[in-house]
């Protein structure tokens, strides 16, 4: 670790408010990358990556020295997301279930809306596609480079639990784009005028 | 068909020796259901090469800052009304114990009575009191009782700053996790 982030480190750990700000200075693009990455809207991104800096701030007297600053804070706003990502989706149930009993549907076009999104979206549509914690391992894995290693200590899980996860993550994503990419090509050929 | 172990395979083409790069392949021909994978899987890949960091927005720190402030404030507030609930339910639950004891002592009407008796007699033993203590300081030379009045004071005002000492540090408590 660099000397100037190890004593910015000491320094906050002993209530240094101005060197715990240094510290969200530097790494507030990693962690808002992967609220943003994890939960696919700048808002909900901006709200994690406040509140993981903030769990950050309380929980810096008890971070260990000798493990990496970034996978420590990587790790409180992975879980923080994974817990969002479950929340967000019992209440997204609990309206859609709503939804279907009292409003008809009167989208017009879903298909063309979908399609935009789809062409916009590729990465994003990909990775939304896992179940979070899937989702954390493949953006450790590919977004910051963390080994198994790193990931297993970000996460919390057994190292054959992270190479099991992200095998079936990669499974998935190649799944997901053969189909995304199948239905797109049937779609060109369904609306091309017949000779 | 069995796909294993040319799923796991795919994903880790760079460890593979040539002899199982040969097999996987000659497997790739024959099998739809890795073709695709396989394909799909060289397509996400090159996607996840280098995919781009979405950077903060801007005066996100400056929010923390604010944000930061704004927390910490609230969480010292809730720390302090916990002391204090806490303080004032002890001495609730306290208060209750010991009149449940005094009447488990003295029968209700006998307590009612003598608490009338003591509240009617109060002003009396109010003058009688105030009567000893200035019989009392008359006796005392005056640069002895400066000195006891100079003490009870010190004492008074160090037991209050560390009470309030004790209750800010409590306060802070919440705010970063032991």
């Amino acid at each position: 670790m660099i000397n100037h982030e190890m004593d910015m480190l000491i320094r906050a750990q002993n209530g240094d408010e101005e060197a715990f700000t240094s510290l969200v200075l530097q790494y507030q693009n990693p962690v808002y990358n992967l609220c943003y990455r994890m939960l696919g809207n700048a808002q909900e991104a901006e709200d994690a990556a406040q509140e993981t800096f903030w769990r950050a701030f309380q929980a810096i007297r008890r971070y260990d020295r000798n493990r990496s600053f970034a996978t420590w804070l990587l790790s409180i706003a992975a879980h923080y997301c994974i817990d969002q990502q479950r929340k967000k989706r019992i209440t997204t149930m609990e309206i859609e279930d709503w939804m279907e009993e009292v409003i008809p549907d009167h989208t017009p076009e879903p298909e063309k809306q979908v399609r935009e999104n789809e062409e916009r979206q590729s990465i994003q549509s990909l990775l939304s596609s896992l179940n979070p914690q899937d989702r954390a391992a493949v953006i450790l894995r590919y977004w910051y480079e963390c080994s198994e290693e790193e990931i297993s200590q970000a996460l919390q899980l057994s190292v054959s639990a992270v190479k099991s996860r992200l095998h079936r993550a990669r499974l998935r994503l190649a799944q997901q784009y053969q189909s995304q990419h199948y239905a797109m090509t049937e779609r060109i050929h369904d609306e091309s005028p017949a000779f | 068909m069995s796909h294993l172990p040319f799923e796991n395979w795919i994903f880790n083409r760079e460890n593979l020796t040539s002899d199982q790069i040969a097999e996987l392949e000659a497997h790739l021909k024959s099998c739809q259901h890795c073709n695709r994978i396989q394909s799909g899987w060289s397509e996400v890949e090159q996607l996840l090469q280098k995919p781009p960091l979405t950077p903060a927005p801007p005066q996100f720190v400056n929010r923390f800052q604010a944000s930061l402030a704004q927390r910490k404030a609230l969480q010292q507030k809730r720390q302090i009304r916990a002391v204090f609930i806490g303080l004032g339910s002890a001495f609730v639950l306290l208060s209750i114990a010991f009149i449940v004891r005094l009447l488990w002592i003295i029968p209700p009407a006998q307590l009612l009575s003598d608490m009338i008796g003591w509240v009617a007699l109060a002003p009396q033993r109010w003058s009688e009191i105030q009567y000893i203590f200035f019989y009392w300081a008359g006796q005392i030379p005056p640069l002895a009782l400066m000195v006891f009045v100079f003490l009870l004071a010190g004492w008074s005002t160090l037991l209050l700053g560390l009470w309030f000492l004790t209750l800010q540090r409590l306060s802070h408590l919440g705010v970063h996790e032991q």
